[in-house]
């Protein structure tokens, strides 16, 4: 059957089912089996007596169980005169605490096979542990040494600043890194995600600020505990009080950052020279007037999903599959404490550089005029993000980010739980006015990091204004 | 409870009553062939109403012919691109309704899965009998021309445009002789992607895509008996052909003198490897390497970052690690350079340091430090379906046992501190020493791309 098929296939363009009648059943999609109902975890929550709350996601799958403190603290507080404060406060945790030094840290772990990881990003910051439940009690033990006595000695500094010395040459010097940097930097300005770091704003941290920063920031009051895995809460709250019960510590009143800059007047290029690459990094965004407890978020969400949120979304689909100018194109809906950021992104052959942008945009402009999302698009991108449920929440960290996320975003309890419907309740009217409204704009900042030589005669044609930016975003002189 | 009684990683006993003691590692399955040839696995786990279908194929780069460096990996790609009965993107069915789905390839093997809503079963083993069986009807030279532009801009994204992004390509060149299996890494060369044709993806499919040179594997919520049936149905009548044969063994590589490679690219600090041929994966002295690995540069207290990080200033950061492969490993300690140290001085301080335990050897606490390490790892990668099912084709494949895992955690269990002397006195002079760092400032007239 298979070789006549075959020999067929040599001869003639195709194989119609007629010329192997045997296999054209094959052709019919088969049908779903029963389907099968499907729990979301729930979480069990308790509250220590010092106030601090736990949350509790069950999973006997593994004898695993983790351990988040999280702390709505972040960059965000850094302020100019602690540029990276936050970030290097938490890395130092675990180089020193109690009677340990960086070594007896990572060999105390070692012995329990736990991992201690501790950071903080601009939204917040944690400390995590993941350990066997049979090593919960002693992990735990050293889990709260490094949270709560660290010694942040001067040693330990002086190594991890060369490290962050270096790791800013790198980011100067990768693709990838300069448009992430540049990027924040278009975005916020010079506040809250767009603050720089530089060698001189990280040599100036100290020790001293450090400890005061954990102090005053690294407190009950700003943190909330999420554990997931293979334990109980009735198990795991003793194991807690015994360690952070009578940890005391209030919360910060600092306002949470709501600045922004404003959207380009006029669609605009930002070029970062990047001489000889073989492609062009591609990130193309605007601030929209929303963020996820607007009432037509979802709706957003899902005109998102259509035009680049997936594999086989439109954008993906044009520049991958069609044209053959990438690996791959996407777009998403960012969140954080400010307005949502839309933005689409790609890395493309450098040659087609202005043509991808030229395609971002008539994208973008199509989907509101000759090409409007469809039924199918909307069935697929719902399909997706509903069929996949099951397997986001196989391990108990999914429910646990979102019960974090909500908590430092002021999200509604039922967010989870409410997904679902929030997701089937959006019409195909209301993505596509949503689109209209909130994406369809003049106004769109693309950030380009390509070969500038082999681009800048192709964006020229564009004929939209062009920035030069050097690769920590600053503005070059105009040539 | 039932879950985990289902699963067979208990913790021993009701965790109540009993004393913690460590946990029973191991996978439950069935399997059983095809008339034709195909192996199946059958894993249940009723967890996740989902339901995970991984598919190995007994062929990688390494089995690529000359001139076609890339192939198998760009073949994989042209997989998801239709077959007879279903002929347009896989993506597309597969993702309205939830599935996560991808393939990937390597030297050893190519793998593809699909994790899938139980009751969307039947449609994941559709489209992967129907591309196992009827590729070939639907490929056009319009798919094959687009998925090399694909591909080419895989290489590009993820190799040529990041600082080191060529670092494997160079290691891999370097420590293979011409016409080795493993000479040209996975992605191939632009020029060789670009050069293949229809007949090449014809003749490969019919080499290498047979029911007989392949594994199915099940893991999640699935009746069995239900599943049986509907691997009978979609895969049943696929004709085997003639048994293929990947390369299993070649003249073990042999390197007598150190090969010194020195690259200056666009890239921000210098960086050194070192690079010996070592053991091949499952092999006597693979996972001694792999525990030696974990005392030279897992964490603080590790020998490497003692040396050069921690004590004086010498390296920003260091690794040390084993690559695994059928024909024969290779085992790296790759650094980069403190400001203002030399690269020939970060290798000797290195040399130093290896020539240091070399000569007092590891010590019981080190090695019994790593051991308590590789048991979490081995649980960490037991708590998703998905990786279950991968490691039951891979545990199939490449060593005939799907029951490894036991066996695979005992290798690590069993190591010595004199199985690690031995490893150690394995990485002898011959091997590949690579430098690349950024173009000194005072000569960088010349401005040439990669």
């Amino acid at each position: 059957m298979r070789t006549s098929c075959l020999l067929t296939a040599l001869l003639f363009t195709g194989c119609a089912p007629k010329t192997a009648p045997d296999t054209s059943w094959r052709s019919t999609v088969p049908e779903p089996l029963a389907p099968r109902a499907f729990q979301l975890p729930a979480a069990q929550t308790g509250t220590l007596s010092n106030g601090l709350s736990v949350s509790v996601v069950e999973n006997h799958e593994v004898p695993l169980v983790t351990v988040q403190i999280a702390f709505d603290q972040g960059s965000w507080t850094d302020g100019s005169d602690g540029i990276g404060l936050a970030s290097v406060t938490l890395d130092m945790l675990n180089e020193g605490a109690g009677e340990y030094d960086a070594a007896g840290i990572s060999k105390a772990a070692k012995a329990l096979a736990a991992n201690i990881s501790t950071g903080a990003g601009s939204d917040s910051a944690s400390v995590s542990l993941s350990v066997l439940r049979k090593n919960l009690e002693p992990a735990l033990d050293l889990f709260s040494t490094v949270l709560l006595q660290p010694t942040f000695e001067q040693d330990d500094w002086d190594i991890m600043l060369m490290d962050r010395v270096a790791s800013l040459a790198s980011a100067r010097n990768n693709p990838g890194s300069i448009s992430a940097r540049v990027g924040s930097r278009l975005r916020y300005g010079d506040e809250y995600k767009g603050v720089l770091r530089t060698e001189e704003s990280y040599r100036a941290l100290t020790t001293e600020a450090m400890s005061e920063w954990a102090s005053s920031h690294l407190t009950p009051g700003n943190a909330r505990i999420y554990v997931g895995g293979d334990t109980t809460l009735a198990e795991v709250m003793p194991m807690l009080e015994a360690r952070f019960g009578s940890w005391t510590g209030d919360a910060s009143t600092a306002e949470k950052p709501s600045a922004a800059l404003p959207n380009v007047e006029t669609t605009t290029i930002f070029l970062v020279d990047k001489p000889g690459a073989p492609q062009s990094v591609l990130k193309a965004f605007r601030r929209l007037e929303v963020d996820q407890l607007s009432e037509d978020w979802f709706d957003i969400y899902m005109a998102n999903m259509m035009y680049g949120g997936m594999f086989s979304a439109r954008l993906n689909l044009n520049l991958r599959e069609e044209k053959g100018w990438t690996y791959g194109a996407r777009s998403g809906v960012g969140t954080d404490y400010t307005n949502a950021v839309w933005t689409a992104s790609s890395s493309v052959k450098t040659d087609t550089t202005a043509d991808s942008i030229s395609e971002i945009l008539r994208e973008v402009k199509e989907a509101a005029t000759i090409r409007k999302f469809t039924e199918d698009e909307l069935d697929n991108a719902r399909g997706y993000l509903l069929g996949s449920r099951p397997v986001r929440y196989e391990n108990a960290g999914r429910l646990l980010g979102e019960l974090q996320s909500g908590w430092l975003y002021g999200l509604p309890d039922d967010w989870t739980v409410a997904f679902a419907d929030n997701i089937r309740g959006v019409s195909l009217e209301a993505a596509q006015a949503a689109w209209e409204k909130h994406i369809l704009a003049p106004e769109l900042s693309i950030l380009v990091v390509g070969d500038k030589a082999t681009i800048e005669e192709g964006l020229k044609a564009l004929e939209l204004p062009i920035i030069h930016l050097d690769s920590d975003g600053n503005a070059l002189e105009a040539k | 409870m039932l879950l985990t009684a289902l699963l067979g990683l208990a913790l021993g006993a009701n965790a109540e009553t009993a004393p913690e003691t460590s946990p029973t590692i191991s996978i439950p399955f069935e399997e059983y062939d095809l008339d034709n040839g195909l192996h199946v696995i059958l894993s249940e786990d009723h967890s996740v109403p989902f339901v995970q279908v991984n598919l190995w194929y007994r062929v990688g780069a390494k089995d690529e012919v000359e001139g076609r460096s890339g192939f198998a990996h760009l073949f994989e790609h042209l997989m998801f691109q239709g077959s007879e009965h279903m002929d347009g993107e896989y993506f597309g069915p597969l993702q309205r309704i939830g599935a996560q789905i991808n393939g990937t390839t390597n030297m050893d093997r190519t793998n593809y899965f699909e994790g899938v809503p139980s009751e969307q079963l039947p449609l994941a083993l559709w489209l992967e009998s129907d591309r196992m069986g009827f590729l070939l009807p639907a490929l056009t030279q319009e798919k094959l021309d687009n998925q090399k532009l694909v591909v080419r801009n895989e290489r590009r994204q993820s190799y040529e445009n990041r600082p080191y992004g060529m670092t494997w390509w160079w290691l891999f060149e370097n420590l293979y002789p011409a016409g080795h299996p493993y000479h040209i890494p996975t992605i191939g060369k632009h020029e060789d992607i670009d050069a293949a044709n229809l007949e090449d993806v014809k003749a490969f499919f019919r080499q290498w895509y047979l029911p007989n040179n392949a594994s199915l594997s099940i893991a999640g919520d699935f009746d069995p008996e239900e599943a049986k049936a509907l691997v009978a149905k979609y895969f049943g009548d696929l004709p085997s052909g003639p048994q293929p044969s990947p390369i299993l063994d070649v003249e073990p590589t042999v390197m007598t003198e150190e090969v010194v490679i020195r690259k200056t690219d666009d890239v921000p600090h210098n960086k050194v490897w070192m690079a010996w041929h070592s053991p091949g994966v499952y092999q006597p002295g693979d996972a001694e390497l792999d525990t030696l690995s974990s005392i030279l540069s897992a964490g603080k207290d590790s020998r490497l970052y003692q040396a050069l990080i921690e004590k004086e200033t010498i390296a920003q950061d260091v690794s040390a690690y084993q690559v695994s492969m059928l024909l024969g490993s290779f085992y790296v300690i790759e650094a980069t350079a403190a400001e203002g140290i030399a690269p020939d001085d970060l290798v000797a301080a290195i040399d130093a340091e290896l020539a240091a335990v070399a000569e007092s050897g590891v010590t019981d606490d080190e090695v019994a430090l790593a051991k308590t390490n590789w048991e979490a790892s081995f649980v960490r990668r037991l708590s998703t379906i998905n990786t279950k099912a991968n490691l039951l084709n891979q545990y199939y494949i490449q060593t005939g046992d799907t029951d490894y895992l036991a066996k695979d955690l005992a290798r690590f269990q069993d190591v010595t501190t004199d199985g690690i002397a031995k490893a150690i006195a394995g990485l002898k002079s011959g091997r590949v020493v690579l430098h690349i760092g950024p173009e000194a400032p005072d000569e960088s007239t010349e401005t040439e791309g990669k």
